[in-house]
């Protein structure tokens, strides 16, 4: 039987090409959406994994995940030096890494932090080493990639974190790179990273001459006062400066995690009801941000329906007009044997075939489409779209594509299975 | 031994009758033509025997099992254990070349049927070079050899033809004709052609003439 419904989807070439296009657009959007956003939520909470807990300045706790976890946006402001002593004394507190935000290379942002951060982002050395020295620097793989710097490079670092920022650059204090980090698929790959001192050198800062956990007590429970009402807007920390404003040591943000999971519970509201400081939990902030797309997914993947359902009755109208002219070979399929459910079922399976055909084409499309943007198309790749792999809800679009063909036959394979033997064969 | 026997069938299509009490008998190896005008009941007695109908009263029988009554699918399957059809529109699958139009045939009667079986056959009724030729690609006379070729790869032991030349010319219509005797001799087949055309009559020795459901039999 299978033979027979192929000959006879083949017979009308176009009609069933053009019938298996329609469903397959609609199968390859849908797929297209689940793939992106699938994969999108995977690598935003992979970017986030390894961190717990993010101190910043007073503002939108979102803002302050998206800048200083996945370097996305502007950072809420500045936070005193002294802020991340103090949590580094907190039982509660396994690790704490500052990120010191301000300043770009060719549209790449530059952090003052430490060494461990490569670890937040299991991120390993491809070769060099890690910054110690003033000005030492070493660039994630994106960075590599996209500027072809290598070992030994200088550069100038401007102010501003956007790349066309027209802040002027620090000539007179170009960073060298040091060492080139693994790609990861995680935020690091587009980062240069330096110590948090170099970039207070690069901005003539004064401070103590050791690392940024030394002690420093004395001048930071003042600093912490003046900077909490001190209003950074959404300007990069070491972007704008007033230019009465003392230039202090501050850090931009902090990377936290806990000794235990009761900290979860204790850690954040104590922040930030106690302190001018903002703590934000990127596992938090990065579900919230999923849920902002998922009516913009929803509103797409309805539309990718409707247009299946259009599919659907293409299908539907392909098949009628078919039985009409071939209900003189079905009757005589009937005398040479085939029973009425057999009947049924052929034109049942031509619909199915139909969508089958049309689902994976849809699927397969949608996976050499995503293929092909991430190899073309460099924000795609950046933001770790890649062709993916199978997803469950894929076989489900399988499914329900066939369920789909079948509900279109129906009708049709119902009308023709009823039919009248006798009148159908005494026409001539 | 009888093969095919009608006892008292009666039919109508609402209130027009079209047979009433008929009775008709083939043996095995019988070769009979039905004659009888346009709309004399042959088409409708053929959809009798082949059980796509089911008379009003009386009784058929094919080798000893009754078509005439029971389940459509028990009806379904004396038929296709026992008849073959073809019809002035020869009905040949338009999708499918001519082999595949006969394995389909032998696959929906369930008969065992080899490439071979298929490629001898053709080469009988002389239409082997267009085994993979679809229907339209054929003359009206290998058409019509195609689906005499379709109706005997099952084997039947009855093999029925509804008007088989009434769209020929005389010589076509005689060439026909013989075919048709002469398979059901090669194949063992006992025939009934159903016509309107007067010039068949010459061919058989068994003529069955319906006037409205009203017989004479010559033998
Ligand atoms: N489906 C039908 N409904 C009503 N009347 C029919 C139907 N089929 C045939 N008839 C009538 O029954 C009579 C016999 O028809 P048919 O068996 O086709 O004759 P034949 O095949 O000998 O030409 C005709 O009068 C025809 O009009
Ligand atoms: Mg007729």
């Amino acid at each position: 039987m299978i033979g027979l419904v192929k000959a006879y989807l083949l017979e009308r070439k176009l009609t069933t090409a053009l019938n298996v296009l329609l469903l397959a657009i609609s199968v390859a959007m849908l797929t297209l959406l689940l793939q992106f956003a699938r994969q999108s939520e995977e690598r935003f909470l992979e970017g986030a994994e390894g961190i717990d807990l993010v101190i910043g300045a007073k503002g939108s706790p979102l803002q302050l995940v998206l800048s200083s976890v996945y370097h996305l946006d502007q950072p809420t402001g500045n936070i005193p030096l002294s802020a991340l002593e103090r949590l580094r004394h907190n039982p509660l507190v396994a690790s704490a890494i500052p990120l010191a935000l301000g300043d770009q290379f060719a549209g790449f942002r530059i952090v003052g932090t430490k060494s461990e951060l490569f670890d937040l982002y299991s991120a390993k050395l491809q070769s060099g080493k890690t910054f110690e020295a003033p000005l030492e620097a070493v660039i994630g793989s994106a960075v590599a990639e996209e500027t072809g710097a290598g070992l030994g490079q200088r550069f100038i670092g401007s102010h501003g974190l956007a790349e066309n920022a027209e802040g002027q650059g620090h000539e007179h204090t170009p960073f060298i790179v040091v060492g080139i980090l693994e790609p990861t698929g995680k935020p690091i790959d587009r980062l240069i990273l330096t110590s948090v001192e170099s970039v207070w050198d690069v901005h003539g800062i004064q401070h103590d001459h050791g690392t940024a956990e030394d002690d420093h007590d004395g001048h930071e429970d003042a600093a912490e006062a003046h900077h909490a009402d001190a209003d950074h807007g959404s300007h990069g920390a070491y972007g704008v400066h007033g230019p009465r404003e003392p230039m202090v040591p501050e850090i931009t943000a902090i990377l936290l995690n806990y000794r235990s999971p009761a900290a979860a519970v204790r850690l954040p509201s104590t922040i930030n009801r106690n302190t001018a400081l903002q703590a934000a939990s990127p596992a938090q902030e990065s579900s919230r941000l999923i849920l902002l797309f998922e009516p913009a997914i929803e509103a797409l993947g309805g539309f990718a329906v409707l247009l299946a359902a259009t599919g659907a009755l293409a299908i539907f109208v392909a098949l009628w007009s078919a039985m009409r002219s071939r209900e003189g070979d079905l009757a005589l399929l009937r005398v040479m044997g085939a029973s009425r459910a057999a009947i049924f079922g052929t034109v049942l399976l031509e619909g199915v075939m139909t969508a089958l055909v049309a689902a994976a084409l849809g699927i397969l499309a949608a996976h050499g489409l995503l293929w092909l943007a991430s190899e073309t198309l460099h924000s795609v790749g950046e933001a770790g779209i890649g062709p993916g792999h199978l997803l469950p809800e894929e076989i489900a679009i399988l499914a329900g594509a066939a369920a789909l063909g079948a509900l279109a036959a129906v009708i049709p394979a119902w009308t023709v299975m009823r039919n009248n033997l006798a009148p159908i064969l005494g026409r001539n | 031994m009888s093969l095919l026997e009608l006892h008292q069938v009666s039919y109508r299509y609402g209130r027009s009758p079209v047979l009433r009490d008929f009775d008709m008998t083939l043996d095995v190896g019988d070769r009979c033509l039905m004659l009888g005008p346009s709309g004399s009941g042959k088409s409708t007695l053929i959809n009798l025997v082949c059980g796509f109908l089911k008379p009003d009263s009386g009784t058929i029988d094919i080798a000893g099992q009754r078509i005439s009554e029971g389940s459509e699918a028990a009806r379904d399957a004396v038929r296709r254990r026992h008849i073959s059809v073809v019809f002035q529109s020869l009905r040949l699958v338009s999708a499918l070349d001519i082999k595949a139009n006969l394995s389909l045939a032998a696959r929906l009667a369930r008969r065992e049927v080899t490439p071979r079986d298929i490629h001898a056959l053709l080469e009988e009724m002389g239409i082997a070079g267009k085994a993979h030729a679809k229907p339209y690609m054929l003359s009206q006379g290998e058409a019509q050899r195609a689906a005499l070729a379709r109706a005997l790869v099952v084997k039947p032991d009855l093999l029925i033809a509804d008007e088989p030349t009434s769209a020929l010319d005389a010589r076509n219509a005689e060439t026909v004709a013989r075919l048709l005797l002469d398979l059901s001799h090669t194949h063992g087949t006992t025939l009934l052609v159903a016509t309107h055309d007067e010039r068949l009559r010459s061919h058989f020795s068994q003529v069955i003439d319906l006037h409205a459901g009203v017989v004479e039999q010559i033998v």
